[in-house]
């Protein structure tokens, strides 16, 4: 009896306190000391994390030791562990000859996109995330930072959302909260892309009158300030999903295998759309060739104004 | 207890890294298997609601800080410790066939923790899947209970009475 109250106690005394975290953290958002403690979290998990991941990655073998040979049986044996070495080592040099492909298109990539990169494996997945987010093992000491666009061999993976010195949170195009103004490569036709777990994107087109069909491809558009480079694929089209209303939404399947990412690319020179026009680089039409407006012949009295106003003008700029 | 406290630690740790390295290679339709909440229910159901909880909190607290900055800190928490007092409170009932019912606890147990951690973020006004997204997941994360529960207990249990010292009493 005692100790089912003694576990009720301690069941709202934990409970309080998870309640009372939960309102400090909903609170205070990014900007409290809950976002400084995660990070710290994060410093200090992420190189166990890191080297669990590499003694469980399958790229070792069992060496076998090979003695020296003295006679034929003995050379026999010492073949036969050297070949069943060899056999046993298969596997890893599969992985070693795909980790190279891998390598190999994503720098084909980054040089075709004329992008700086900063390469970097995938180390693991946060707790609780099912597929939301990632860690790498590059981070702010290599030029990384919040918003760069990650890129795998196929296209488009996500974006930084959290660097720390030698690691970073990526969040991926697939994560329920990912957004992504994108266009169809096809004809141009912009919209928003929004992630769904396991299923393919949903893509909202701007205009729901537009064409686009199964077997499009889906590229990233950038726009003012975006830190996402224009031009890379994320997926194909793949169907019209009716939602029971007015609204139209098409599936996106994405290139990029989100299961088995194994190394990205970090985009460390996103180009970014300018605000605004520099008034240093406007090119002022030359003398004459300004075009003539279109005049009202209804209008002649107005035209008369506009050329007076332009007379003062040229007075103002000639004093 | 010192030398049993550590060794929930290393169950901790243990559970965090096969969960974030090992985990996400093994997942079937995008839902991974969640080792943590599955060591919290363990805990719970071999030694009472006290570890249960006590674990559960601390083990939600640890995923919490792992997370993105999205999931907000004390969420897990709550949702872990609540399900490990759970399955404390229910180990009593599952006397008749023990490993059979835990497992069984252990599905039910993982398809609440995904369905309270959604209430939770809907109540907090955080985007998440929709609702057959969620049933799906919550009927994934059952399925892998159902798969990795018993091995996990047994192992547990191993471990557990083979430490010199008892538990406290829950």
């Amino acid at each position: 009896m005692a100790d089912r109250r003694r576990s009720r106690t301690l069941l709202a005394v934990f409970t309080l306190v998870a309640l009372v975290l939960i309102t400090i953290d909903y609170r205070l958002g990014d900007d409290g000391f809950t976002s400084a403690v995660r990070r710290g979290a994060v410093v200090v998990f992420s190189p166990v994390q890191e080297g669990f991941a590499a003694v469980v990655r399958p790229v070792g073998s069992f060496v076998a030791a090979i003695g020296e040979l003295g006679s034929l049986r003995e050379q026999n044996t010492a073949l036969e562990a050297e070949l069943n070495e060899l056999t046993e080592q298969l596997p890893s040099v599969a992985n070693l000859e795909r980790e190279n492909a891998e390598l190999r298109e994503l720098l084909e990539m980054r040089e075709r996109l004329e992008l700086t990169t900063s390469a970097a494996r995938v180390i693991g997945q946060p707790p609780g995330e099912q597929g939301s987010t990632v860690l790498v093992d590059t981070g702010a000491d290599q030029g990384v930072e919040v918003g760069m666009a990650v890129l795998s061999a196929r296209g488009l993976v996500g974006k930084v959302t959290e660097a720390t010195a030698s690691h970073a949170r990526v969040e991926l195009l697939t994560s329920p909260s990912a957004r992504y103004a994108v266009r169809v490569a096809e004809n141009a036709e912009t919209g928003l892309l929004r992630g769904q777990g396991a299923d393919p994107f949903q893509l909202e087109l701007l205009d729901p009158e537009a064409d686009a069909e199964p077997g499009d491809e889906v590229v990233t558009r950038t726009f003012q300030a975006s830190t996402i480079p224009d031009g890379l694929p994320i997926g194909e089209i793949i169907e019209e999903q009716s939602a029971g209303t007015s609204e139209r939404f098409l599936l996106v399947r994405p290139y990029v295998d989100f299961r088995r990412l194994s190394f990205v690319q970090v985009v460390l020179d996103a180009p970014e759309a300018p605000a605004d026009l520099d008034p240093d680089e406007v090119v002022e039409p030359e003398e004459g060739e300004r075009p003539d407006p279109p005049s009202d012949p209804d209008d002649e009295d107005a035209d008369d104004e506009d050329a007076d106003d332009e007379d003062a003008n040229g007075g103002a700029e000639d004093e | 207890m010192i030398l049993r406290g550590a060794v929930l630690a290393l169950v901790l740790v243990t559970a965090l890294l096969v969960q974030t390295v090992v985990a996400p290679a093994a997942a079937v339709a995008g839902i991974v298997p969640d080792l943590v909440v599955l060591t919290v229910l363990a805990l719970g159901l071999l030694e009472g609601p006290g570890t249960g909880l006590r674990y559960g909190f601390a083990a939600g607290l640890v995923v919490d800080l792992l997370a993105s900055g999205e999931t907000i800190l004390g969420t897990s928490a709550l949702v872990f410790l609540l399900v490990g007092y759970a399955a404390g409170a229910a180990r009593p009932y599952l006397a008749a066939n023990e490993l059979l019912g835990q497992t069984l606890a252990s599905a039910v147990g993982s398809a609440a923790v995904v369905l309270l951690s959604r209430l939770l973020e809907v109540v907090l006004g955080v985007d998440g899947p929709d609702l057959v997204s969620l049933l799906l997941e919550a009927v994934g994360a059952a399925a892998w209970a159902v798969l990795l529960a018993a091995p996990l207990l047994l192992l547990l249990r191993g471990v557990l009475t083979s430490l010199p010292d008892q538990p406290q009493a829950n």
